[in-house]
């Protein structure tokens, strides 16, 4: 029997180490405008974001949608947002501060940003551990409830995106549009999970699904 | 305690004539050796004695140094970096975007209207102020509030000669700069977002101070529409975006004006925004900043360097206070 390419796969995979490649290149051949550290520093961290939000929307959309396929891609776009996120945190230490963590403590040890980073980056860091299925196995019922965190890593990364742009959340003024536009996107997802907005939207394709049925009998 | 802009004494021999400084550039270029090291190597003591140039035209200076520093021995950040990495919101937030969105926007002619509590208002052409206020070059540091920051040789004159030549008032106690507002040119500007046109202001005291410029060339060459032509203001011991670009009005005003960013954030941007490595901005640090060009952070200086100049200005203030 022929083995199918799973695609949706292949694309996550694919979406990825390209993403990487092409950061890596453009870092290499000094075409990451003039401030390549700062540059390279924004979006690794965005790569994570995106990475953490197709991650959360595997499940509500799978459901929403019907597609069972999608909730297989969840752990390996998790994964990827922990990579980036990893890079990102590497980068800010070792080239943008290279490696002097008393000149890190003194500058951002009293900085909100930089709190809600860490913990964002070391709740990714238990899960990406955990991933795992033999600590799946180990962990039990606690698995579950700890890579609920997911829910609140998003926000934290929105959050901590928002306080480094120059700009007014309160009134929303300034260069919030990006973050913002992250931040609605996530919102969404979470709201999708309550379980009367996704049973609804469930219910509602599931009868759309049986109206073109009987709308057009095979 | 100096507070007139010294520049540091170059050698005759580092100065080259503009046409062959671009010409040994495009050889150096074609040859592969652009790195800065080569650059230099290239270019210093054999250079020949300036010589007039007839190809010349208008207002910019015959000759352009080689290479450029300030007057702390930083050596200036290359052109291809100052031109393309631009914080001009009118434009756009991407820092890499504004050249290729400003290329047509025009910066010639240009006038600015120097008006408020003056005795004698007018309007000023740019090439009528840089006849009358004689520009010179002024190589300083620029530093940006998002901590990277640049060593730019400026063509400018010192602010003061305007205000002198339109006679303020006893009542004008600050300056008020407005950017020009063209949203079909600057497609930033079409965005709610940011109480546009950008206004800044300065106390006639600091606006007064030798070192305080509005620029109208950039690296020997007109100034860029990326970086802020038609003229712009530079004011070299505060943050960047306290150096408005595109200036279509100068007025002077009794009472502290309003400027774009403390509109939007007064709890994060003051009037003042001197450089201070001391008073961080609310959410991040201002202790260190990155030399474009440069791959480790630089401890970031008081009034960015320019203490001597300066100070005076502040002196029994509390700068945290008023930051």
């Amino acid at each position: 029997m022929k083995k199918q390419i799973d695609w949706p796969r292949l694309a996550v995979h694919i979406g990825a180490w390209g993403t990487l490649l092409v950061m890596a290149v453009r870092f290499l051949t000094n075409t990451l405008t003039a401030n390549p550290i700062l540059t390279l520093e924004r979006h690794t961290g965005k790569a994570a974001l995106i990475f953490l939000i197709l991650s959360l929307s595997c499940s509500p959309l799978s459901a929403i949608l019907g597609i069972p396929a999608l909730r297989r891609r969840k752990k390996a776009l998790g994964v990827y947002g922990f990579m980036f996120a990893a890079i990102h945190l590497l980068i800010f230490l070792g080239l943008d501060y290279g490696f002097k963590l008393a000149l890190v403590w003194m500058d951002v040890s009293n900085k909100l940003y930089i709190w809600l980073g860490a913990a964002a980056f070391l709740l990714l860091l238990a899960l990406a551990i955990t991933t795992f299925k033999k600590m799946k196995q180990a962990l039990k019922k606690n698995w579950k409830r700890l890579h609920r965190a997911v829910y609140i890593i998003s926000p934290l990364v929105v959050l901590h995106f928002i306080l480094i742009e120059k700009g007014n959340i309160l009134t929303l003024q300034g260069n919030l549009k990006e973050p913002l536009i992250y931040g609605s996107v996530v919102l969404l997802l979470l709201l999708l999970r309550l379980s009367p907005i996704k049973n609804g939207l469930t219910n509602l394709r599931v009868k759309l699904q049986q109206h073109s049925r009987t709308a057009n009998p095979v | 305690m100096s507070k007139k802009y010294e520049s540091l004494k170059i050698d005759r021999n580092e100065i080259t004539p503009k046409n062959l400084y671009f010409s040994r550039r495009q050889f150096i270029r074609a040859a592969g050796l652009a790195a800065g090291g080569a650059l230099l190597a290239a270019c210093t003591p054999s250079s020949s004695t300036p010589t007039a140039s007839t190809t010349q035209v208008g207002p910019t200076p015959t000759y352009i140094r080689t290479h450029y520093k300030d007057e702390l021995g930083n050596f200036s950040t290359k052109p291809d970096d100052i031109k393309n990495y631009n914080n001009y919101y009118e434009f756009t937030t991407n820092p890499q975007g504004v050249a290729a969105l400003a290329k047509d926007f025009p910066t010639s002619p240009w006038e600015v209207q120097v008006y408020g509590l003056v005795d004698e208002p007018r309007n000023f052409s740019v090439s009528e102020m840089e006849q009358h206020f004689k520009p010179e070059e002024r190589i300083y540091r620029l530093r940006c509030v998002e901590a990277w920051s640049m060593v730019i040789p400026w063509i400018g004159f010192p602010l003061s000669r305007v205000l002198e030549a339109v006679k303020p008032t006893s009542e004008a106690k600050y300056v008020r700069f407005e950017t020009i507002f063209k949203p079909d040119e600057m497609p930033g500007q079409k965005d709610s977002s940011y109480p546009w046109p950008y206004q800044e202001g300065l106390r006639l005291d600091e606006a007064m101070n030798d070192l305080a410029i509005l620029a109208t060339g950039l690296y020997g060459g007109d100034l860029p529409p990326q970086n802020g032509g038609g003229i712009r203001l530079v004011v070299p011991w505060t943050y960047g975006f306290k150096s408005i670009k595109a200036v279509v009005k100068i007025e002077l005003v009794s009472e502290q004006p309003a400027t774009l960013w403390s509109a939007i954030a007064p709890n994060e941007y003051g009037f003042y925004s001197n450089v201070n490595p001391e008073v961080d901005h609310p959410r991040w640090s201002q202790s260190s900043e990155r030399r474009i060009g440069e791959t480790h952070r630089r401890p970031t200086l008081m009034f960015n360097g320019y203490e001597d100049q300066v100070a005076y200005l502040y002196k029994g203030m509390d700068l945290r206070k008023y930051y």
